[in-house]
């Protein structure tokens, strides 16, 4: 029986930003693998390296060294034009800041990525009016992002990471900008689409009760990934 | 297809976004391209001649006088040293259209006589006096009626018959179909046959001459000469005004323009012998050669031409760089499209896009604006001896510099928009 490629799989990755004579380094021989169907939650405090870790998850950034691959793809060689290919059909992305494109309204934003994936028309259709009746925004198709609520806004956010059904669903603080009860709603959503989808979610936050909630807890200081199973495994 | 309609739709969105910015764009773009346009216009009107005519047709000229030459040579009036060249005497007419070899020929040179519609007072009146020869040598396109014909010159007396100049037709008759009024020259009375179509802006190969009678004007069958004896407008060397038409038409003096068809080469050499025996200095030159003279408009036109380019240019820089501004403040979007799946290419496509959108905006309402400027030039300057027009010619060439602009202006923008990380703008939406 073979064994099932991980969804990603970095090793030793690292990522120094330079200014000038000054070097920062933002992730040092960061390694991880994480399976299908694995829902990650990502912590540390500010400059730690989770967004930089998520960017090149995300293939929007680069890295300077290692080796990752997404679904068993090796990245590292991969043109501009092939790793859009891939962000486009592997991955989705949900945003603090929701990051709707504000002149397109609810159901072209969900479009997008499928406009990109050059689908034909009719079923670009089908799978947008399916997201839209799955995220209760039917109703709200033709309203424009600043007509809808911070909840709803990041509701049309994860329907356009979904439109594509990516393996990959990469959240960075997907609650920040919401309250309460938006947050727990965002949360219940992300954890039903794991579920029922078997989609892989890495998800960066602050609030360690939203990543209480990830079947995996995974911790980042200064660059370095901290897995507090493995550390509590070994300390055992 | 799909993808074009799909990127325009965006930079429709992208440039509705900030209208008033988007206006300036595209207003600084209609205002070079309209002062483009004026300049092109104005130059070309004395250009590109050629095809015209056939291959076939030739005008009898002579070499210029020398001393002529010496005298205007270095002064403004050197065009009209060498314009002296291509008049020749009646008696010279008369000898080459005695050998019956020119398939078509026709004399051309214009007078001022007294006269006008029947209707209404006399009034100075342009006269061309020409063969019927001369329509079909020069293939006149007619906006109403015809021309005369060889049949109206040869009866005798000859019928009174003229043709009116398109300019003129709208003088007189405010260019109402004129056929069959009856027009008053130098006394008697002369039905319209038809009147000509003016080429839109252009000056016709034989138009080309120093006086605006040489646009509107009345063509009169040269067999009315010694009838309405005329008094050419141009001659050399000068006859004097008091000699009358008898002694012009007998003297060595060039008066007219002659024109012929000689499609055989054998009797083209035959003609050009009889020319040698006239004096050395005649010849024969093809009207493709002729109109080749004025493949390209004058200097000054020329000039006038590359200053509206260089303000053209300007505007293109200038619309560069406000794309840049534009595309930047947009950066967090492009951004969000980069996270999407759009890729470096898809980006730089659509950047350009947008540039070639705004540009080929302000190209055509820079057309549009052209034209009351073009109006304007003409009211200026009266005397124009043909109208301005905005010609096909000239809105495709405005469009395809424009569209070239369009490339040119919006590639760095796009460049340098396509070329940023992704992850620089997002989140900042």
């Amino acid at each position: 029986m073979s064994t099932p490629v991980p969804t990603l799989k970095m090793a030793k990755i690292g990522k120094v930003y330079r200014t000038g004579l000054v070097e920062t380094a933002a992730l040092e021989d960061l390694s991880l693998e994480v399976g299908r169907g694995d829902f990650v939650s990502l912590m540390g405090p500010s400059g730690s390296g989770k967004t930089t870790f998520l960017n090149i998850a995300g293939l929007l950034d680069t890295f300077d060294r290692g080796r990752y691959t997404l679904d068993g793809v090796d990245v590292s060689g991969l043109s501009d034009d092939q790793q859009s290919r891939l962000r486009n059909e592997r991955i989705g992305f949900i945003f603090q800041s929701f990051n709707l494109i504000p002149d397109l309204d609810v159901y072209d934003n969900i479009e997008v990525p499928l406009r990109y994936r050059r689908l034909p028309a009719g079923e670009r259709r089908d799978r947008v009016e399916e997201v839209l009746v799955q995220m209760g925004l039917t109703a709200r198709m033709r309203h424009l992002p600043s007509q809808l609520s911070g909840g709803q806004q990041q509701r049309v956010a994860i329907a356009r990471a979904l439109v594509g059904r990516p393996q990959l669903l990469l959240a960075d603080e997907p609650t920040g900008n919401l309250d309460t009860i938006a947050s727990r709603q965002v949360l219940d959503l992300l954890e039903k689409i794991n579920a029922e989808r078997e989609t892989t979610i890495v998800m960066v936050t602050h609030d360690p009760a939203l990543a209480a909630r990830a079947r995996r807890k995974l911790h980042v200081l200064d660059g370095r990934l901290i897995d507090p199973a493995a550390r509590e495994h070994a300390a055992s | 297809m799909t993808d074009v309609r799909y990127n325009l739709r965006l930079v429709g969105k992208s440039l509705r976004r900030d209208p008033w910015f988007t206006l300036v764009m595209v207003l600084g773009q209609a205002l070079s391209v309209s002062i483009f346009v004026t300049a092109l216009t104005t130059s070309q009107r004395y250009a590109n001649m050629t095809g015209q005519v056939r291959g076939d047709v030739f005008r009898v000229e002579r070499d210029p006088n020398a001393a002529l030459m010496r005298f205007y040579r270095g002064t403004q009036f050197e065009v009209f040293g060498e314009f002296s060249a291509n008049y020749v005497s009646v008696p010279t007419v008369r000898a080459l259209g005695a050998t019956g070899l020119p398939t078509a020929s026709t004399v051309n040179f214009v007078s001022v006589a007294t006269g006008g519609p029947v209707e209404g007072p006399a009034n100075r009146l342009p006269v061309r006096f020409c063969d019927a020869g001369f329509f079909e040598i020069f293939d006149v396109a007619f906006r109403y009626g015809g021309p005369f014909t060889r049949a109206d010159e040869r009866t005798s007396p000859p019928v009174p018959v003229v043709v009116l100049s398109d300019l003129l037709n709208q003088k007189l008759y405010a260019g109402a179909d004129s056929t069959g009024r009856t027009i008053r020259i130098s006394g008697r009375d002369f039905r319209v046959a038809g009147v000509m179509r003016q080429r839109a802006g252009k000056l016709n190969l034989w138009d080309f001459g120093v006086a605006p009678e040489n646009i509107a004007n009345v063509v009169v069958p040269f067999a009315f000469a010694d009838v309405l004896r005329p008094m050419p407008v141009f001659s050399y060397p000068p006859v004097a005004a008091n000699e009358g038409w008898r002694a012009i038409a007998e003297s060595p003096s060039g008066v007219t323009e002659y024109w012929l068809r000689l499609p055989a080469g054998e009797a083209r050499t035959q003609i050009e012998a009889v020319l040698a025996s006239i004096g050395p200095q005649w010849l024969l030159r093809s009207a493709n050669e002729i109109a080749a003279r004025f493949s390209k408009p004058p200097p000054p036109y020329r000039i006038f031409v590359i200053l509206t380019l260089v303000v053209l240019e300007v505007s293109v820089i200038n619309l560069m760089r406000m794309l840049l501004a534009k595309a930047t403040s947009r950066a967090a979007e492009i951004g969000i499209h980069r996270a999407l799946g759009a890729g470096r290419n898809v980006i730089f496509m659509r950047q350009l896009l947008e540039g070639v959108v705004v540009s080929m905006v302000g190209s055509v309402l820079g057309l549009a604006l052209a034209m009351p400027t073009v109006t304007m030039f003409d009211r200026l300057i009266p005397d124009l001896p043909v109208r301005l027009a905005v010609t096909p010619a000239i809105v495709a060439t405005t469009l395809l510099i424009c569209l070239l602009a369009g490339l040119v202006s919006g590639i760095y923008p796009a460049w340098r928009i396509a070329s940023v990380a992704p992850t620089r703008y997002l989140g900042k939406i």
